[in-house]
């Protein structure tokens, strides 16, 4: 399902992921002018499209923690 | 492919090159938590089960307590395939050179800023940094206090524990 605004999806992103860290996987699809945040634990999906520039910069920051967090030691 | 952290990323960069002078087709990137294990569990058995609910083992929750956690991140570009596993010791080097590469691989995206979005969060950037009125600057400084106390929740797990 597709997720409208940015804070919505980053919050429901990381309840998932917290939920189950290892279930979770994040999948980007970049594609001309377009780009695809997709969180899923083969249960729940979480989607973001974007189109714009400024939504990277976000995105690129939640990837960041995310993958801090991922190999980080915690549960 | 699996490669190390450096190859990877100049291999992804090759992959974003193709992409722009192809000007078609699809990169995705898939990253997600790797304890070491390749395969995925086998179901257990009647036989197991039952023993597991007589029993319930500590073993397997040390044992998953003791596991160092990596970040396993795959690329995807038509039928080229790359993947790299990032240590818990790389990962700084790995997420600054990542993100940037990123940042200056993902241009086609468009600079100018939906309006409804950027006029919401400058209004509420201003009202908080420049107060007009005293009364307006306690309202608006609270009510930023308490959203950003909101915001910073969600985007740092990594630091909540």
């Amino acid at each position: 399902m597709f997720i409208q605004s940015w804070d919505e999806f980053a919050k429901q992103a990381e309840r998932l992921y917290l939920n189950d860290p290892m279930a979770c996987r994040l999948c980007l699809k970049y594609r001309n002018e377009k780009l695809i945040l997709r969180l899923t634990d083969n249960r729940t999906c979480l989607q973001y499209k974007t189109k714009y520039a400024q939504d990277l910069k976000k995105a690129e920051k939640f990837m960041s923690s995310l993958l801090r967090h991922m190999a980080s030691k915690e549960a | 492919m699996l490669l190390e952290s450096d190859n990877f990323l100049l291999e992804l960069t090759k992959l974003f090159q193709q992409q722009r002078v192809k000007n078609s087709g699809s990169l995705s990137l898939v990253m997600k938590r790797y304890d070491g294990q390749t395969k995925p569990k086998p179901k257990l058995t009647k036989k197991q089960r039952l023993e597991k609910k007589q029993t319930p083992t500590n073993s397997s929750t040390t044992a998953h307590d003791s596991v160092e956690y990596k970040c396993l991140v795959r690329a995807t570009f038509g039928s080229k395939k790359l993947s790299t596993i990032v240590s818990s010791k790389d990962i700084n080097r790995f997420q600054l050179a990542y993100s940037n590469l990123l940042k200056a691989n993902m241009d086609t995206l468009k600079k100018k800023a939906k309006e409804s979005k950027a006029t919401g969060q400058a209004s509420a950037n201003a009202n908080s940094n420049v107060p007009s009125s005293p009364r307006v600057a306690t309202n608006a400084a609270s009510t930023s206090s308490a959203t950003n106390q909101q915001k910073k929740t969600p985007t740092t797990p990594a630091k909540k524990k």
